[in-house]
């Protein structure tokens, strides 16, 4: 194997197709060096959110409309599809891994997709600071 | 693979579902499910900062300690792989706080078991990388939300379905990848 793990063999890895006869190898590599495991890490990481975008047929809504929809929401149930509200820092909305329909500000229990727990998620309007 | 410790059984019942056979204390329905889901419990502890061997211990034995609570009557219902992950990150997690296991953390490595905020991708990366694949050729799109469906199918079955090969669709999953990669880095680096 060359010095570093080319990103290829990482990402081939990650979606499980790795040639079996290469495995000990790529393992044993990643395990002596620190800079491929945290290259494997980082491709790891990416693999929920790319399953949410996989699974999406959703258009992700630009801020304001996503405002505009959670204000029309209000008397009505929302889908709230992946919106996740703790410490949005940006003020946008943040996604996470969870899905569910309830009203505007209105916190209900969902169910988290990658980790088998539920959480309190809710549909909020974002910041409207730039 | 797993290896368990009980004589093989195969219970008929095939009206029910793998996890429905597994509850019921199928240890061929069990083998399936770890020879389904496995490689994305190894996963789901590398994207949380485990070397790979940790990954590979700590998802067998999470494995091991369900099959356990199956046999102890302890299970009620088996949602997979979402129930496989959590009790791995659990045991690292325990693991990670013995403090006979202290020393063996790296401290250059990230949090092993960081918070759920440390994962978020932002909207922004989010809508970068859905962009990306609206702009894959439609096949391309089309192999990558099938194997990324809810229902995970082997990579077998989505070769017959779209007639290439298996080696094709992986080389399809890496470039759809390598795209998406590139969206949402894009975007971090702004």
């Amino acid at each position: 194997m060359s010095e570093h793990l080319s990103q290829s063999s990482i990402d081939l890895f990650i979606v499980g197709g790795l040639p079996a006869h290469e495995q000990a190898e790529f393992d044993a590599h990643t395990i002596a060096c620190e800079r491929c495991a945290s290259r494997l890490q980082r491709a790891a990481a990416l693999e929920e959110p790319l399953r949410i975008v996989a699974q999406s047929n959703l258009r992700v809504l630009k801020p304001r409309v996503f405002a505009e929809l959670a204000a029309a929401a209000a008397a009505l149930a929302v889908v709230a599809w992946g919106v996740h509200t703790h410490a949005p820092k940006s003020g946008l909305p943040q996604l996470e891994f969870v899905a569910g329909a309830t009203a505007l500000d209105e916190p209900m229990d969902a169910p988290h997709r990658g980790l088998d727990e539920r959480m309190e998620i809710s549909a909020q309007a974002p910041d409207e600071r730039p | 693979m797993l290896v368990l410790s009980l004589p093989a059984q195969t219970i008929a019942m095939p009206d029910l579902t793998l996890e429905q056979r597994a509850l019921a204390g199928d240890r061929a329905a069990w083998e399936q499910l770890v020879a389904q889901h496995s490689h994305r419990v190894v996963v789901a502890l590398l994207a949380r900062g485990l070397r790979i061997d940790r990954a590979r211990e700590f998802a067998q034995a999470a494995w091991a300690r369900l099959f356990e609570r199956q046999q102890a009557g302890e299970l009620s219902r088996l949602e997979l792989p979402g129930l496989a992950i959590t009790t791995a990150h659990r045991l690292a997690l325990d693991d990670a706080r013995r403090p006979s296991h202290t020393d063996e953390l790296d401290p250059e490595l990230p949090d092993p078991l960081p918070s759920a905020e440390a994962r978020l991708v932002s909207a922004q990366e989010l809508r970068s990388a859905q962009t990306a694949l609206s702009q894959c050729p439609p096949r391309a799109q089309q192999i990558f939300r099938a194997a990324y469906a809810r229902e995970e199918r082997p990579h077998g079955e989505l070769a017959n379905e779209f007639g290439i090969s298996v080696q094709r669709v992986r080389q399809t999953l890496t470039e759809v990848r390598a795209r998406l990669r590139a969206a949402i880095e894009g975007d971090a680096h702004v």
